[in-house]
């Protein structure tokens, strides 16, 4: 390597080569799939799947940072005798063009093969610009308030952004045709977008006060900004006046869960009610369509929160990590994750509350038609109450359930790590390529639709069975290790079977409505609603099972 | 006879190919400072993981307080105070919310005896645990591991990469008082000088295996440093009886031995040689005969 830009290109290309190459084949290989059964009119669907793939190369980036400190993740190239706009800037580039290249290889292949005309030019520049920005206000500070206040603020500006150009700039622009100025307009933002991250890194690389730390925001936000959402949380309960309770150790874990996770989503969800609020204020889209996209992102983003890193294991560099400070805390494996995800589940409920709270007082205020509500409700089927409460129960319960089960499978992926990932990838991937080459050998798409609905109607027999049994196994374990309680056994078992009377007793009215029977129901449909039944005991073994089997390894 | 406080018998465990423990035995009785030596890998961190549960044997079985810390870890862990190598406590909490946390999972909390060290510390109670230094973070985090007065108190290397007044802190305001109190220490070190100074029994570990084991008195006692000098030149180590290494070259040896010096000078004495001197053995000398040894026996196989 004959000049530090060849050993920074060869470093990045290191990085990230694999994973690339590896997301251009799933790309292309699962859009000639999608294209191959729907032809043209599945366009769209490859887009959404080129959207995925452009996004590779930033987990990439986090996922090969030596330092679990956000901001700039090259730290290591903070000793290096280079000037920072180049030890910034030269990556950014770099992860930009690699960006536009996840999307230009697999669309140019797909539109040789399939025949169609791809936007080209429109979307490079958007997508490079997208990268630019992406990759600065990931990297401009390191501290995840300051990153996310300057998300929001973003989001805001594109917001109006995007509105100004459709409205005086750019009439009649679609994506396949930009202007000059849309064009100047975006270089300008990825322009900027390197500006800001090298002033940020500059900061990062001389240690000097905090970019985030700045006085300018005031006493009331800078806690917010010193730190992550921990100081947000410890400005929370400053305020309530709130101390760790010392009674017991339910109590104090109650407390340092909520502490963690609560005002996190008190504020997600405050945010995002004020961005709604900002928006129906503009008066410029729809009050119901955007209501009812920020109630998803906001369900959405409390859930994620609530249930990341619910038991505080994480894969660290490749292994599991589990803090020995939690893992020889004084309380029971079974204990503890109920515990957490209790407070997981109340979180979320607190969030969605004040979501919707502040939305109702203030939302008369700044809109001056709501009438939408007043359609949803005359648009919404009238349900009774009994049915309403008991839907909305089991539809809660399952979501929980959702969320402890994939809170479960990733403390299992952190055990397993790569390995669990790729070899699922993989046959996932093989899976794919035979039906792929089984369809295009027969050539006969009705053939291959009916070979491929046979395959899947196997693969959920495949996977209820494997469902059942692992159940069962996990059930012996759990009794034969006495990680719950014979207490905690017997009153989980009486919650399922109230749980599942309460489903099978909705599920049967719904379908007396329609005419129908529980038994008229196709057997793999009956077989999958089985599952919904059964997926709560699944998850309420497997929690502390799994945590059991991370604890004391 | 004094009842065990811990018991460890025939305790193996792999990860993967690598053998981390091997047979391992050891044992711990009330009131006591035991000292846990061995160079970086040797198997203490893990015995140390055993002890507190968060490991599981692959074969032989642990028992702390007559109980399976992985199996009661509560009951277990409710009689112990643990200080981690790497002083893991939570960032994002405040000196004062981390006493306060702690003492929620010990009934037993003394909270004067907290603050007493506390203020022998130094500590400001407002600073976040995030914002503390090496030093302050292993006094904040054995604050936490002895206020509940455990009955055994495990510190796994407690005082790698601290300065001189923190480690003279931690070995004797703790360390001697803690044991003192009546109750049992248990701490893992590579730093010889310190294990011999604040140890009242050693167990030396290597390569997963208990090497030497007894007080410090009778490991000093038992093994012998003795000068050895041959007529002749010698090409290779001489055998002789009783020895954990012969190290040197021509005909002057030196060798650590158990036994009498009487035995080894009959010993040398058929190599027409002769004992020059001999005197007892430091820890610093039985070890790396004894690492060396193993490293022989290793090149060997």
């Amino acid at each position: 390597m004959t000049s530090p830009l060849m050993a920074m290109f060869w470093e990045a290309w290191q990085l990230t080569y694999r994973r690339f190459a590896l997301r251009l084949s799933a790309a292309v290989l699962s859009c000639s799939l999608i294209l191959f059964y729907m032809g043209h009119e599945g366009l769209a669907i490859p887009v959404v799947v080129l959207a995925a793939v452009i996004q590779g190369p930033f987990p990439t980036m986090a996922a090969n940072s030596a330092e679990d400190q956000g901001g700039f993740p090259f730290r290591l190239g903070f000793l290096r005798p280079i000037p920072t706009w180049l030890l910034v800037s030269f990556p950014m580039v770099y992860f930009s063009v690699l960006c536009v290249l996840s999307y230009l290889i697999p669309i140019l292949i797909l539109a040789l093969i399939f025949d169609f005309e791809p936007p080209l030019l429109p979307a490079v520049a958007s997508i490079a610009t997208f990268a630019l920005v992406l990759t600065a206000m990931q990297w401009w500070s390191n501290s995840k308030s300051a990153r996310f206040f300057a998300w929001f603020a973003l989001n805001l500006v594109a917001l109006a952004g995007l509105d100004l150009l459709n409205q005086k700039i750019a009439p009649g622009e679609d994506f396949n045709f930009f202007s000059p100025t849309t064009y100047t307009f975006l270089f300008l933002i990825g322009i900027a977008a390197i500006g800001m991250a090298i002033w940020g890194v500059e900061s990062q690389r001389h240690r000097k006060e905090s970019t985030a730390s700045s006085n300018k925001l005031g006493v009331f936000f800078q806690p917010l900004l010193e730190g992550d959402w921990n100081a947000a949380l410890s400005l929370f309960s400053r305020f309530v006046g709130i101390s760790c309770p010392t009674s017991s150790p339910a109590k104090a874990e109650i407390w340092r869960s909520f502490t963690r996770q609560a005002s996190a989503m008190l504020i997600l969800a405050l945010l995002l009610a004020i961005t709604l609020l900002m928006i129906w204020s503009l008066n410029t889209y729809e009050e119901f369509y955007t209501f009812g996209m920020t109630t998803i992102v906001c369900v959405a983003g409390l859930f994620h929160l609530a249930f990341r890193d619910v038991y505080g294991v994480r894969g660290k560099q490749g292994s599991t990590y589990l803090s020995t400070f939690d893992a020889t805390l004084v309380i029971g494996s079974a204990e503890f994750i109920g515990l957490r995800v209790l407070v997981s589940v109340i979180s979320i409920f607190s969030g969605i509350f004040l979501y919707f709270a502040v939305i109702w007082i203030f939302g008369p205020l700044v809109s001056e038609n709501i009438d939408n509500f007043n359609q949803l409700l005359v648009n919404v089927r009238p349900i009774s109450i009994t049915s309403f409460i008991g839907w909305s129960t089991v539809g809660f319960a399952q979501l929980v359930v959702i969320g402890v089960c994939l809170s479960t499978l990733a403390m299992f992926s952190s055990v397993s790590g790569k390995s669990l990932s790729r070899s699922l990838l993989i046959k996932v991937g093989v899976y794919l390529l035979g039906v792929t080459i089984y369809g295009l050998m027969v050539h006969e798409p009705g053939r291959i639709a009916e070979t491929f609905l046979i395959l899947m109607i196997l693969h959920v027999w495949l996977f209820i069975t494997y469902l059942i049994v692992s159940t069962l196994g996990l059930f012996r374990s759990v009794l034969a290790g006495k990680i719950l309680p014979p207490t905690a056994v017997i009153a989980g078992a009486l919650l399922w079977l109230a749980y599942g009377l309460l489903f099978f007793a909705l599920l049967q009215d719904m379908l007396q409505q329609q005419g129908r029977a529980l038994n008229q129901l196709a057997p793999v449909i009956g077989a999958l609603l089985g599952i919904l039944f059964l997926l709560p005991l699944t998850a309420f073994l497997l929690a502390p099972w799994a945590y059991d089997k991370i604890r004391h390894r | 006879m004094t009842e065990n406080l811990v018991e460890v018998e025939g305790l193996s465990r792999s990860f993967g190919e690598k053998l981390a423990l091997d047979n391992l035995n050891f044992e711990a009785k009330p009131g006591h400072v035991y000292g846990l030596v061995g160079t970086n890998g040797a198997g203490k961190t893990t015995l140390i993981k055993h002890l507190l549960g968060l490991y599981r044997s692959n074969s032989g079985s642990v028992r702390i307080f007559g109980l399976d810390p992985a199996k009661k870890p509560a009951l277990v862990l409710g009689r112990i105070g643990y200080l981690s190598e790497d002083r893991e406590l939570p960032d994002w909490m405040s000196i004062e919310e981390l006493m306060r946390f702690s003492q929620a999972y010990h009934p037993n909390w003394d909270n004067a005896y907290a603050n007493e060290l506390l203020d022998t510390f130094n500590l400001d109670v407002s600073k976040k645990i995030k914002d503390l230094s090496k030093g302050m973070r292993a006094q904040a985090g054995l604050i936490a591991a002895v206020a509940h007065r455990p009955d055994l108190l495990i510190l796994d290397e407690p005082s790698s990469g601290l300065d001189v007044v923190v480690r003279e802190d931690i070995l004797n305001t703790i360390i001697r008082t803690v044991s003192d109190d009546g109750r049992t220490v248990i701490f893992s070190s590579h730093l010889l000088e310190e294990v011999e100074r604040m140890s009242d029994y050693i167990t030396i570990i290597h390569a997963g295996r208990k090497q030497l084991e007894g007080s410090v008195e009778e490991l000093r006692e038992s093994f012998r440093h003795s000068s050895i000098k041959f007529s002749e030149q010698l090409d290779m180590a001489p055998i002789l009886s009783d020895t954990l290494s012969v190290e040197g070259h021509g005909r002057f040896w030196q060798t650590i031995h158990s036994g009498s010096v009487e035995k080894l000078s009959e010993s040398v004495r058929r190599l027409n040689g002769e004992v020059l001197d001999s005197r007892n053995a430091t820890l610093q000398e039985i070890f790396l005969a004894g690492v060396n040894r193993d490293r022989s026996k290793l090149e060997a196989a």
